[in-house]
């Protein structure tokens, strides 16, 4: 096996061999293993951190039956963990480009293939570099729900972080000893102190800190005044609080005086919204925090989940299941743990920050959970299943 | 080439099949010839485009900059550059119009203040390296 996969391959005819594949065709001193094992080093710990909350993310959304329940604290689980997904994924722009820079002459190394197994090598890398551009732009794009292709985006997504994850560890497995050696030896050679990979690689880590200052005040509150360039601002929005899906976008009319909430279980039973306002009411501070890596704290009035799911006669511990008025939609329906159905601090909510809801945050009634995706907090509910 | 370097290529290689089992497996939801398509073409704009262009600019540099606010210039393009990439889907004005939350701030004149500081900061580099120079020097 070993023989036939490592003998070297006629090589292509040397009059083939110009432009940027002459020989020294790329003179950089930045084309160095010193500069990409460092670079390489940060933007792999980046995007196994991408992966580990991407998942956790998919797993909340899609749970597996191997899971279990998933804790309903802390409070601040999913918000930390999309937050810290979304902005390392942003951070990866300057740490893959410049990788990527660093490594560019490899593109026209000759002669193309060597060997089989050098040839495979290379198709690794081709799908490394085809993944992890694709997980970045896709991913870029999405924080601001620009779709301009006709798949699925979580759905493949979470597929080419696999492909990107995969062929990483490959690459790393294939050139430990590179890594190694090169993390060992100094940046810049003691002759040569002019060779600009100290200014490189600080010109990276500039980026680094500029695009996360400029967007990750959307998520972390005290930062916002500079968050220049982020999709959302944490407190704009209809009630200070901005919103993923409007009514309008998901064809909800106001409800009118016929509005019931149907609550479904041995001892099914409905409510008027007036008797849904004279049930004792509770208030929680809990934020959304959304996919898309925005999040904000809010005030919550309304009625306990779980005062509700008892009345209905279901066992301690029960899960629910709560369906909005839309017609149609992915995230219509959504279904609440035990763990999280049993919290005192899951409401349905009546009001947010002092006010009725706004019908882009759910009126007449919502669903407002700890550790929580923001697209489970299901919106306009019309009906609750003890499941 | 010791074990764990085996191990963790063939967990490599186990994870990419699997997400490309899963593309091409995932029905309407994944419609794999598209993902395709993308991951082919943000190949070739990196290859012949980024990487032709940042090396033409480079050249360009190292002709017309004095060599020590060479790296200077070089790593505030850089950085201006990066801000570029990632404002780009805030300017597009893309998005669901509908919803006045998405994309609230004015991204036109934030980026343009974004591009002024960062040459600004260059700007200050620049000056105290040269400065730092001339005094070694």
């Amino acid at each position: 096996m070993r023989f036939p996969l490592t003998r070297p391959l006629p090589p292509p005819p040397e009059a083939l061999r110009r432009g940027p594949l002459r020989e020294g065709a790329f003179s950089s001193p930045l084309h160095d293993p010193v500069v990409t094992a460092r670079i390489g080093r940060w933007l792999g710990i980046a995007f196994a951190t991408c992966f580990v909350t991407g998942l956790i993310s998919h797993y909340l959304q899609n749970p597996p039956s191997w899971l279990g329940s998933v804790p309903s604290r802390p409070i601040w689980g999913y918000r930390v963990s999309q937050g810290v997904h979304v902005a390392t994924g942003i951070a990866c722009v300057p740490l893959l480009l410049a990788k990527l820079w660093a490594v560019s002459p490899r593109l026209w190394s000759w002669p193309p293939v060597r060997s089989v197994l050098h040839g495979l090598e290379r198709l690794s890398i081709l799908a490394l570099v085809a993944a992890a551009i694709f997980e970045v732009v896709s991913g870029l794009l999405n924080v601001v729900q620009w779709y301009p292709w006709s798949f699925f985006f979580p759905r493949v997504h979470y597929y080419v972080a696999y492909v990107a994850v995969g062929s990483i560890a490959l690459h790393v497995a294939v050139k430990a000893p590179v890594i190694a050696e090169a993390l060992r030896r100094p940046v810049s050679d003691p002759e040569s102190t002019s060779d600009g990979r100290r200014g490189f690689l600080l010109a990276v880590g500039a980026a680094v800190a500029t695009v996360t200052v400029l967007t990750v005040g959307q998520t972390l509150r005290p930062l916002a005044p500079l968050a220049l360039l982020a999709p959302r601002k944490p407190d704009v929005g209809p009630q200070g609080l901005p919103v993923n899906r409007t009514a309008a976008g998901a064809g909800i009319r106001p409800a009118g005086p016929d509005y019931r909430l149907v609550v479904d279980g041995p001892r099914p039973f409905s409510l008027t919204l007036a008797e849904l306002r004279a049930l004792p009411q509770h208030e929680a501070q809990l934020p959304i925090s959304c996919v898309e890596g925005w999040s904000a704290n809010a005030h919550w009035r309304g009625v306990r989940l779980r005062d509700l799911l008892d009345r209905a006669g279901a066992p301690a511990g029960a899960s629910a299941r709560v369906t909005s008025l839309e017609q149609a939609g992915l995230y219509r329906q959504s279904v609440v743990d035990g763990p999280h159905a049993s919290d005192e601090l899951t409401l349905l909510a009546l009001e947010l920050n002092g006010a009725a809801l706004a019908p882009d945050h759910g009126s007449p009634v919502r669903l407002i959970a700890p550790n929580r995706p923001g697209v489970l907090q299901t919106k306009w509910i019309g009906r609750v299943e003890v499941l | 080439m010791r074990t764990w370097r085996y191990g963790l290529g063939a967990l490599g290689v186990a994870a990419v099949l699997f997400g490309l089992r899963g593309l091409v497996l995932g029905g309407v939801a994944t419609h794999w010839p598209v993902p395709a398509v993308w991951l082919v073409a943000g190949v070739l704009v990196h290859d012949l485009l980024v990487v032709p262009v940042a090396a033409a600019s480079g050249w360009v540099l190292g002709r017309v900059l004095p060599a020590p606010v060479r790296p200077v210039v070089r790593g505030g393009l850089l950085v201006a550059a990066v801000v570029t990439v990632v404002a780009l889907p805030v300017l597009s004005g893309r998005g669901d119009a509908g919803n006045p939350s998405l994309t609230p701030l004015d991204y036109p004149r934030n980026y343009a203040l974004v591009l002024v500081a960062v040459a600004l900061a260059t700007l200050v580099v620049a000056v105290v390296r040269v400065r730092r120079i001339r005094r070694a020097g």
